[in-house]
């Protein structure tokens, strides 16, 4: 199957789950002559159709990266910050993501670990100090 | 910094030692038995919304005043209007005594409809009100109606001949307004025209331009234009005569319609919050109640005078929340999840 | 008008008071780094920065000047990274990713850096010499656009959509939809249900811009740049040409018509910055078609839309001052801060406290020559932005997206929910699939349902009244003139 076609197979049955969705909705009162289905059915719908122009095969295939194994290290490495942040607190947990950023940018270890420990002292000072965004503090602050 | 810091500490303890002296707060004295620690306001909002404003002028007027020492941070929690902060409470912070968390009438009506997953007002422990906007009920200057007995008459005879707009979804504590008029009217409020607008700002703009009769707004986002006499004011859903510019308009309830609007802002804590906590964070919002620097702070947050703390709060916000149950049963509002 | 220069006049008096004009300053330097940090908006800083106007005690024309400055300096910002690194900072900055990061591709983003402060300064200054002289009378017009008025506008935006894409039309619309779509997560304001929340609280109250925006432009960015060896050519950007007087004169015909666009659009309270840099920039690409190269690197298509940002921004100020009505939450934080200082905000602000308001005006004059002034120089510094090394750039810039979105929110969700828009931003930009769009949907669709039935609420469901007025009519014809004209154009050329 053709990228493109992939494409086309998502859209629809995109369309399909949101035009599901939007139909069993109980809406208790109709307070408005549109309701709240109309207008997302119709969008879905219209999303659908340009999903299904794209079943046509044409269109490039999916290009496959020269690196294959580094974009789901990042997005492994974003998700395991996203549930550590809280854990760890910000100061941690953002010096290893941006470590482990750097270093699947090709950073030589010691290179990676100063852009870590900078970046996320920096942007510690910039939101939970001058921003006053507090920010998690994690087991440094216990 | 920290000499600055620990001198504004110094005169606040004295000043705490002179309110307990005179004893003029009966808690002052149990409250000493607990000292926050990085205490925290939660907004359950984005920095700049409504109860964003709540956390961080009032705990900058509590910082102000001496009432708490300890410097009181604002945390942003946005996320279903509330129910992600309700939830985080009391997933993650049951017992935990310095956690202070914003709260208003839209809160309760969120309870209410069960909108706030398996939490509702008997998972907080109420603190106390910091003070309250009132419902008013506008209409264009130039309008048919001249007071509340005429569209209650018109609203009876057809609820959908008036349109009406304000800033909230059907449900919102600005449809209540909306809602309950009609309902006073002998109207069924499922049946009456209410059009959602995107903030009181756009629903001024669409009465102004004609596009709806009625606006069920709050009175300080309408002054200036009662002020500049753009529109009429029907009614001030308060059970007295508001203050100030508005202390000509007439209460619904001189007009012979039981309603009231009043929309109360003020804190809850977790709900195993420590008793010495609870009575901390009670009595430092009675203190700062009559801190005669609290009223130009409070009315510069939009809010008039409502004083209501402890147990007293604990109970209207329960009666409140059971009353908004019974209006969203009524007219089939409450969700599935409940 | 002789009144209004002399009430000019005492609106300078008051904003060239030392203390004023570095408050103007200070203004303006937030203002451009809020533009430039992801998930810290203006109407985030302004609320910020309210608690300590008033710890310092600030006079109420001096904090209005301040935060306004904060306000209008941000649509300064929000193109530096739009530009530099094809992430736009906020909603009106997408469209300047079109042109404006193919030209820092080709070593020209100091010169699309520069033609777009040019055109900030533009815009904002001519809106505020309209507002100066005009601002009652058209705010009183501004009213009077009807639901179904918006109704016609939005779908004239939307309609443009097809023009934004560049490649395949299937593919745009599907994006827009795409968009229109996640507008509709939350609770619906029609009926209070919940639409496509799948029962998560944190989905409540709807998906968050900066959010859609961070995942798919920057996270999205940012992986597939790691799938590629690192590009020695990273280097070279920034040393291109510099900004020539000859395209400036070449784009500003662009900026006099998004200005027009910009400011008209503005003073409607229910319309935005958004609506117009999006009508600016594909009324430029239209008007151009045969002359232009726009999505390529076109000047003009960087010129457009941020000058159309800055004239609504400056715009949305209208309604505000002259009515009290705000037409975005930042103009209502603006406005809630007039209140803190017990100044009634509304019509009589101008003969009640001619100081604040006229001092504001005023200011606005001073603090886009400042802005600019700021900027120009500030080009070359942020240019070199793209010399830094990828692996000390991209950490940095995926560490401030996630600390921005968090410290505005407090979520873990939030994070994964970027994370997840950032694998599709990725896996759509291999196939070609436009991402402006989605964003586009996403900023209008809400707009559109919500008029739209707003509309039929008020006319009790006749779809007549969609038409009922001659700016909707001719609204409507310029969307279908709109749809239409691919077709046409591809006949006329086969």
């Amino acid at each position: 199957m053709t990228a493109g076609r992939l494409l086309g197979v998502f859209l629809v049955a995109l369309a399909a789950l949101a035009i599901w969705s939007a139909q069993s909705l109980e809406v208790p009162f109709a307070a408005d002559p549109l309701g709240p289905r109309a207008f997302p059915s119709t969008v879905a719908l219209l999303m659908g159709l340009c999903g299904a122009l794209l079943l046509v095969p044409r269109g490039p295939a999916f290009e496959m990266p020269e690196r294959k194994a580094a974009p789901p290290l990042l997005v492994l490495v974003m998700a395991a910050y996203a549930l550590l942040l809280v854990p760890l607190g910000f100061l941690v947990a953002t010096a290893l993501l941006a470590i482990g950023v750097a270093l699947l940018f090709g950073a030589r270890p010691l290179a990676a670990i100063g852009t870590g420990l900078i970046t996320s002292a920096v942007l510690w000072a910039l939101f939970d100090r001058v921003l006053d965004l507090p920010l998690p503090k994690g087991f440094l602050g216990a | 910094m920290n000499s600055l810091r620990g001198r504004t500490g110094e005169t606040s303890m004295q000043r705490r030692a002179l309110l307990a002296a005179t004893a003029l707060m009966p808690f002052a004295a149990r409250a000493q038995g607990f000292t926050p620690q990085n205490p925290e306001c939660i907004a359950p909002a984005a920095p700049g919304g409504g109860f964003d404003l709540t956390c961080r002028l009032t705990t900058r007027m509590l910082n102000e005043t001496g009432i708490v020492t300890q410097p009181i941070r604002t945390q942003n929690m946005p996320g279903g209007i509330g129910a992600v902060a309700i939830n985080h409470i009391n997933a993650q912070r049951r017992t935990d005594a310095n956690v202070i968390v914003a709260v208003s009438t839209g809160s309760w009506v969120n309870m209410a409809q069960g909108r706030f997953g398996r939490f509702a007002e008997n998972d907080v422990r109420w603190i106390g009100a910091i003070g309250a906007d009132y419902g008013v009920i506008a209409v264009r200057r130039d309008s048919r109606f001249t007071n509340l007995g005429e569209l209650m008459a018109a609203l009876r005879a057809d609820p959908a001949s008036v349109p009406m707009g304000a800033g909230g979804a059907v449900g919102s504590q600005d449809w209540h307004k909306a809602a309950l008029i009609a309902r006073a009217a002998g109207a069924d409020p499922r049946r009456m025209r209410y059009v959602p607008f995107e903030g009181g700002g756009q629903s001024m703009a669409a009465l102004l331009g004609g596009h709806i009769q009625v606006f069920p707004g709050d009175a300080s986002e309408v002054r200036g234009q009662f002020e500049a006499g753009e529109i009429r004011l029907l009614a001030v859903l308060s059970a007295q005569r508001l203050p100030g510019a508005l202390a000509q308009v007439p209460t619904a309830r001189e007009q012979g319609v039981e309603v009231d609007w009043p929309i109360v802002r003020g804190f809850y804590g977790p709900p195993q919050m420590p008793d010495a906590a609870y009575n901390f964070w009670v009595d430092a919002i009675r203190r700062l109640q009559a801190n005669p620097a609290w009223p130009e702070a409070r009315s510069a947050q939009g809010l008039f005078e409502f004083n209501l703390v402890g147990a007293e709060y604990a109970e209207l916000a329960k009666r409140r929340t059971a009353e908004f149950r019974q209006l969203a049963r009524e007219v089939g509002l409450v969700t599935q999840t409940q | 008008m002789m009144e209004t220069f002399a009430a000019l006049g005492g609106g300078f008096a008051v904003a060239l008071q030392p203390t004023n004009l570095f408050l103007a300053l200070i203004g303006c330097i937030i203002g451009t780094a809020i533009g430039v940090l992801p998930g810290i908006g203006p109407l985030n800083a302004i609320a910020l920065l309210l608690p300590f106007c008033l710890a310092l005690k600030l006079p109420p024309e001096s904090a209005l000047i301040l935060l306004a400055a904060v306000y209008y300096g941000s649509g300064y910002g929000g193109r530096i990274t739009a530009i530099l690194l094809n992430m736009p900072g906020e909603p009106s900055a997408v469209l300047t990713t079109l042109d404006g990061h193919p030209l820092a591709k080709q070593g020209r983003g100091g010169a699309a850096l520069a033609i777009s402060g040019i055109g900030s300064f533009v815009g904002a200054t001519i809106a505020v010499v309209l507002m100066s002289f005009l601002s009652v009378p058209l705010a009183r017009v501004a009213v009077a656009f009807s639901p179904a008025d918006y109704v016609a506008l939005i779908a004239f935006a939307l309609s443009l959509l097809g023009a934004v894409g560049g490649g395949s039309a299937p593919k745009a619309w599907a994006a827009g939809c795409l968009g229109i779509l996640l507008a509709m997560v939350g609770i619906d304001s029609g009926t209070g249900v919940e639409r496509y929340t799948a029962g998560s609280m944190e989905l409540l109250g709807g998906l968050d811009f900066t959010v859609l925006a961070i995942g798919l432009f920057a996270i999205g960015e940012i992986l597939l740049l790691i799938e590629t060896r690192i590009r020695a050519e990273a280097a070279k950007l920034g040393h291109g040409q510099r900004l020539t007087f000859g395209e400036i004169l070449f784009c500003l015909p662009a900026m006099f018509r998004a200005t027009g666009i910009g400011f008209v659009i503005g003073v409607l309270p229910g319309a935005g910055a958004s609506v117009a840099s999006a009508l600016s920039y594909t009324a430029e690409k239209r008007l151009n078609e045969n002359t232009g190269k726009f999505g390529q690197g076109d000047m003009r298509g960087v010129a457009a839309p941020e000058t159309a940002d800055n004239a609504a921004q400056i715009g949305n100020l209208v309604p505000m001052l002259s009515l009290g009505i705000p037409g975005s939450g930042t103009t209502a934080v603006l406005l809630g801060a007039l209140l803190m200082y017990n100044i009634t905000p509304g019509p009589l602000l101008f003969e009640q406290k001619p100081d604040v308001a006229w001092g504001l005006i005023a200011s606005m004059y001073i603090g886009n020559c400042m802005l600019l002034l700021l900027n120009l120089p500030l080009v070359g510094i942020f240019a070199r932005l793209l010399t830094v090394p990828a692996w000390v750039l991209y950490p940095g810039v995926l560490a401030l997206s996630f600390a921005g979105v968090y410290a505005a929110s407090n979520s873990a969700f939030d994070l994964l929910l970027a994370i997840g828009f950032g694998i599709m931003g990725w896996a759509f930009r291999k196939l070609d699939v436009p991402l402006v769009p989605i964003i586009l949907g996403f900023v209008l669709g809400r707009m559109l349902e919500d008029n739209l039935r707003r509309a039929m609420s008020l006319s009790d469901g006749d779809v007549m009244a969609l038409v009922a007025s001659p700016v909707s009519i001719a609204l409507w014809v310029m969307t279908l003139g709109a749809l239409l004209w691919p077709l046409l154009a591809r006949r006329r050329a086969a």
